[in-house]
């Protein structure tokens, strides 16, 4: 297919150089997608649905685009183990390259589109099935290739066939081969069969999407194109498609005998392309999503050491984060005595709100779970179920609000399908058990503790104001976190009255001091005409007071002007007092 | 070679005589086993029609193999041997049966053999083929346990008499939207209307009328788009509820009940392509919903329940949301509207009415009847009720009710038959039973819709939405639909110069939003 570029010596030389690039970008990108992917965050990103069922693989194929999608959610399963993950996906990419190869010849140009999917699955939505799909628009397109020279009827046929067959498997994607195609013939000058082509790659989607499989016209050529089982493609994926383009326009270059193809074969190229795909991957790389997504990642697995570990290290982190962070900060009892550590958002940073609800219903169910208010559980299981599909954490939640109801007829259901996943057969298991003996729920470390927090009393939740549930889920004297968060709640609205009214709370047991804000809350309140502390066996620490006629005295000696005296105050940061002023007196948010 | 071949052939058929020779039960040596032997779905004492698909259903015996023999009085019984217990049966045998035995009794035997080799022998299965066929299609809508958000839904039909279901249309052809509210005028496939809602191509009805399609907007200065609706029996008018939904979510037991902040009726002449209605039915004193024409066309039935502000001063305002059944007179020839009446004070018995549908002979109204609110599916207490409209007697439709929810039912065309939702299968899904209704007046024992694959169903999480029976199969394509639902060519809507009034605290949200903004 390709002719030798230099004098043998030479030559082999440069294959020697090539497979040592090769081997070292592919180690790179190894590495890379080993820490990228690690611990199983494309996979926790993208949540990707698989069953093995008959009826859920029968259902992707019934549409153009489907079975690249079933066979992309089948390839991300890999990566629920992250070093499996990140090989397939190199090899998947190193298919790629090779492909090229094929196409283009012996360089290191080929590799350019494999970096760029590589810079392109720095974003963790992004499905394993554009990368498949481009790997079998690559394939039909050296199919077509293998049919240059032959008459004019036979290729066109051909591409008939093959444009058909790839728009069953890949939608709109399949309009990449056509412009690939199109263009090759362009650069040979076959205006005639490009036009034949382009009015062919125009026809076939239209008749499918009005015959075969009735769709909206426009998402006949736009799904697989521009959007991919539910990912929105951005510019990253538009600069493969571009460079799909370039392999197709440098091919007569590579192939013929100009006076190009040295240089663009050459070790200067060979760097340039590596630098360019290195700059591509260091743009697309993104920290901040990579530390929320983390935090996601340790939170749903109730790891509270990681989610502090990650998120407290910085003061100021979105609402999302601080959410998680306040829920760590809970289950390591600390909620009450560290929540001014960070910024806090009033109204949001407790419980998720529109849009968040909507981007991570799961999350905001996890939380109802651990207040035991199973039923807003279930509803936001279903709504994730809705946004989401039925992933193996929304089966699960599901399995689990069943069974915590006692409804097992339904929650069997939801673990068969749980069952059916291919990674988490042992927890459907598990909970499979629970069916026989309701017993068992009681019995299990998490489960048990929803059990117990359940409120026995119904009472309206209004899902735009979720905060509200803790009215009522306070009232029982058991129900620790309700306290806890509810006590929350009061600080970051600044109502010390409701506050106040729970205090005796305090003289639980499971408490043996009262927490540092609540403290700090309570010398507040008792700068009121009148006010009590409601507490007989808990007082003030020494240090909380000497604190507080610290940060009374700097505000008093500059008359009590807030703005004044916020550089020395500064100290206070991580106080209720500090919140109570710039927040909560302040009108700030 | 030749010589190879037929001796593999002769191997082959030598290993499939002794493998059938085994499969099949020795009658006289098989343990009698003294109870019918445990199924899904129930299909013990039940009444098919005449038409129906084969009831598959899954024996839930352990052991392998299991041979099934199904007979009536006349014609040959049905035999088979199956590996697991998904017993699937022929279907040309099986009508080839039903149709040699209208009224007579249909036995279903089960052998299940042993680990030791023994076949047990249950009790036969005993089902009854009623003499009146069911309408040969379905049409409803399936969607998942929903509670704000809209995924994946979609509308399809059914063939009853075989297990054919065809999407009629999709909602992620119609922009991920939420498709509801379809309706048929008097069974006919050719005459349809279904609403969508808050997605990509808009809120409006799409209507299809012997061949025709138009996309409509319903909204006219006093009312935001329609809802619940029911055909007017002479084709031309639709009389439409137009509601204010909420839905509020519960702490304890049942997650989530619905009820309106303001609902009313009117009336759509598809002809001139305006909408009417009288304080009668639009009163801002009371909540009117569900609209359902008596087969005569010269009445219409309605839900009536207190005004919000009757009642939001309570904790739970629903709770005491209980609508009782009313009717008005209408005249098809003038559209002028008679005196308004109550059919039955469901509210001074404690209940609430839902769902008012008359058997096509005008005799009887079968309703849901739940302790409040008018969305009874969402309340575990639901169940069927039957109002004879000539004597006034009101009554439980035991027989085909259960301790779980039931409601959205649609009477036959020959009012033989009854399709209702019902979440008892395993309190979440809802699924489809079709129930007998005799001469007499009484119903028998309901059975699930026939499913090919019963495990598939069993273990589905699905939900089967307002079931309408239809005669024929829906011509119209998906493509047109598509083309209809995309279309910016919008049949608007004119209000009645004579209606004056414009209705308090409508507003045009939906309690559904899009899971996917496409």
């Amino acid at each position: 297919m390709t002719e030798p570029i230099s004098s043998p010596p030479l030559a082999r030389y440069g294959n020697i150089f090539r497979l040592g690039l090769t081997i070292g970008l592919l180690g790179f990108m190894l590495i890379g997608e080993f820490y990228l992917a690690g611990p199983g965050l494309r996979c926790h990103a993208q949540e990707p649905v698989f069953l093995f069922d008959n009826h859920f693989v029968m259902e992707f194929l019934s549409y153009p685009g489907g079975p690249v999608t079933l066979l992309g959610r089948l390839f991300s399963q890999l990566m629920y183990v992250p070093w499996l993950g990140a090989l397939a996906m190199v090899l998947l990419l190193g298919l790629i390259g090779g492909l090229f190869g094929l196409l283009v010849g012996p360089s290191m140009i080929h590799w350019l589109p494999s970096i760029l999917l590589f810079a392109l699955y720095c974003d963790y939505a992004c499905p394993s099935g554009i990368a498949l799909g481009i790997a079998l628009v690559i394939a039909a397109l050296i199919i077509y290739l293998r049919l240059e020279g032959r008459k004019w009827w036979i290729r066109l046929l051909g591409f008939c066939v093959i444009y058909t067959c790839c728009y069953y498997l890949t939608a709109g994607l399949s309009l990449v081969l056509a412009s690939l195609v199109i263009l090759h013939q362009l650069l040979y000058r076959r205006a005639g069969p490009a036009l034949a082509y382009l009015a062919m790659s125009l026809a076939i989607p239209y008749l499918f999407a009005s015959m075969v499989f009735p769709v909206h016209w426009p998402d006949a050529y736009i799904d697989g194109l521009s959007r991919f089982d539910g990912y929105k493609h951005g510019w990253m994926t538009w600069l493969v498609y571009g460079s799909l383009a370039a392999m197709v326009g440098l091919r007569p270059i590579m192939l013929g005998k100009t006076s190009w193809r040295a240089p663009l074969a050459g070790p200067v190229t060979a760097a340039a392309v590596i630098l360019g795909g290195a700059l591509a991957v260091s743009l697309c790389i993104d920290r901040s999503a990579r530390r929320v997504l983390l935090i996601d990642y340790y939170a749903a697995r109730r790891d509270w050491d990681r989610v502090l570990a990650i998120g407290g290290r910085a003061r100021a982190n979105d609402a999302y984060v601080q959410y998680q962070l306040n829920r760590a900060l809970y289950h390591h009892g600390q909620l009450l005595d560290r929540m001014f550590e960070f910024v806090q958002y009033p109204g949001r940073s407790l419980f998720l709100k529109d849009p968040l609800t909507r981007l991570r219903p799961l999350a905001h169910s996890d939380l109802f779970m651990d207040l035991g208010l199973v039923n807003e559980a279930e509803h936001w299981a279903y709504e994730a179920v809705e946004i989401k599909g039925y992933t193996a954490r929304n089966l699960a939640r599901l399995g689990e609000v069943h069974l915590l109801k006692g409804q097992t007829a339904i929650a069997s259901k939801y673990l068969a399908m749980l069952r059916a996943t291919p990674w988490h057969r042992r927890l459907a298991d598990r909970y499979g058990r629970y069916l026989a003996d309701a017993n068992l729920v009681a019995e299990d470390p998490y489960l048990g503790q929803v059990l117990k927090a359940m409120p026995q009393e119904d009472f309206l939740v209004a899902p735009e104001y979720p905060e509200f549930c803790l009215l009522e889920l306070v009232k029982d004297p058991n129900n620790t976190m309700a306290f806890e968060y509810y006590m929350a709640q009061c600080l970051l609205e600044g109502d010390l009255k409701g506050l106040v009214r729970y205090l005796p709370r305090l003289e639980q047991p499971k408490y043996t001091r009262i927490p540092r804000h609540l403290e700090e809350a309570i010398m507040i309140w008792m700068q009121l005409p009148g006010a009590k502390l409601p507490l007989d066996a808990r007082r003030i620490s020494d240090q909380t007071i000497r604190r507080f006629n610290d940060f009374t005295k700097v505000l008093m000696d500059l008359h009590g002007d807030r703005h004044a005296a916020a550089r020395q105050l500064a100290r206070y940061w991580d106080t209720y007092w500090f919140y109570w002023q710039y927040v909560v007196s302040g009108g700030r948010s | 070679m030749v010589f190879y071949l037929r001796l593999l052939i002769l191997a082959l058929a030598g290993i499939g005589l002794f493998g059938c020779a085994h499969q099949r039960p020795d009658t006289y040596g098989s343990i009698e086993v003294d109870r019918a032997p445990r199924i899904w779905p129930d299909l013990c004492d039940i009444t098919i029609p005449v038409n129906i698909a084969p009831t598959n259903f899954l024996v839930l015996e352990s052991g392998q193999p299991y041979y099934i023999r199904i007979w009536s009085r006349c014609g040959r019984p049905i035999e088979g041997s199956f590996q697991s217990g998904r017993i699937k049966i022929p279907i040309k045998q099986w009508r080839r049966l039903l149709r040699a035995n209208p009224g007579e009794d249909l036995h279903i035997q089960v052998y299940v053999r042993q680990d030791a080799g023994r076949w047990l022998s249950f009790q036969p299965i005993r089902m009854h083929i009623a003499q009146d066929p069911v309408d040969p299609y379905l049409v409803y809508r399936l969607i998942r346990p929903l509670f704000i958000y809209v995924g994946k839904m979609g509308l399809y039909q059914r063939d009853l008499t075989s297990f054919s279901e065809r999407a009629i249309l999709l909602n992620n052809m119609a922009g991920g939207n939420c498709i509801n509210c379809h309706a048929f005028h008097a069974y006919n496939p050719d005459r349809m209307i279904f609403h969508m809602r808050a997605g990509g191509p808009g809120t409006y009805m799409i209507m299809a009328y012997d061949g025709q399609l138009a996309k409509v907007d319903t909204r006219t200065q006093i009312n935001h788009p329609t809802s619940y609706r029911c055909w007017h029996p002479n084709g031309r008018v639709i009389a439409f509820a137009f509601n204010t939904v909420r839905q509020v979510f519960h702490a304890v037991g049942h997650t989530r009940d619905v009820y309106d902040r303001a609902s009313d009726l009117l009336l759509y002449d598809i002809q001139t392509r305006t909408i009417t209605t009288c304080p009668g039915i639009s009163s801002p004193a009371r909540m009117e919903t569900y609209p359902e024409w008596s087969p005569d066309g010269r009445y219409l039935y309605f839900c009536s329940g207190p005004a919000l502000e009757d009642v939001n001063n309570l904790p739970q305002p629903h709770t005491a949301m209980r609508y009782d059944l009313m009717r008005i007179g209408y005249d098809p020839v003038t559209g002028s509207w008679g005196g308004l009446e109550m059919v039955l004070n469901a509210s001074q018995m404690g209940l609430s009415a839902a769902h008012p549908k008359i058997s096509p002979d005008g005799r009887y109204l079968l309703l849901s009847v739940s302790e409040c609110t008018y969305f009874p599916l969402y309340r575990q207490e639901s169940g069927l009720y039957l109002l004879d409209l000539q004597t006034g007697q009101f009554r439980n439709a035991e027989k085909i009710n259960s301790p779980a929810a039931e409601g959205y039912h649609c009477w036959s065309s020959n009012g033989r038959w009854v399709v209702f939702s019902s979440k008892r299968a395993d309190g979440q899904c809802t699924h489809l039973y079709l129930a007998y209704f005799d001469r007499d007046g009484n119903f028998h024992k309901p059975f699930m819709l026939p499913q090919e694959d019963p495990a598939f169903e069993c273990r589905r999480v699905v939900v089967y939405n307002l079931p309408e029976f239809v005669k024929g199969p829906i011509s119209i394509s998906k493509g047109a639909l598509i083309k209809t639902v995309w279309s910016s060519k919008i049949v608007r809507t004119g209000l009645d110069p004579n209606v004056r009034m414009r209705p308090a605290g409508q507003s045009d949200d939906t309690p559904y939003l899009q899971a996917q903004q496409r």
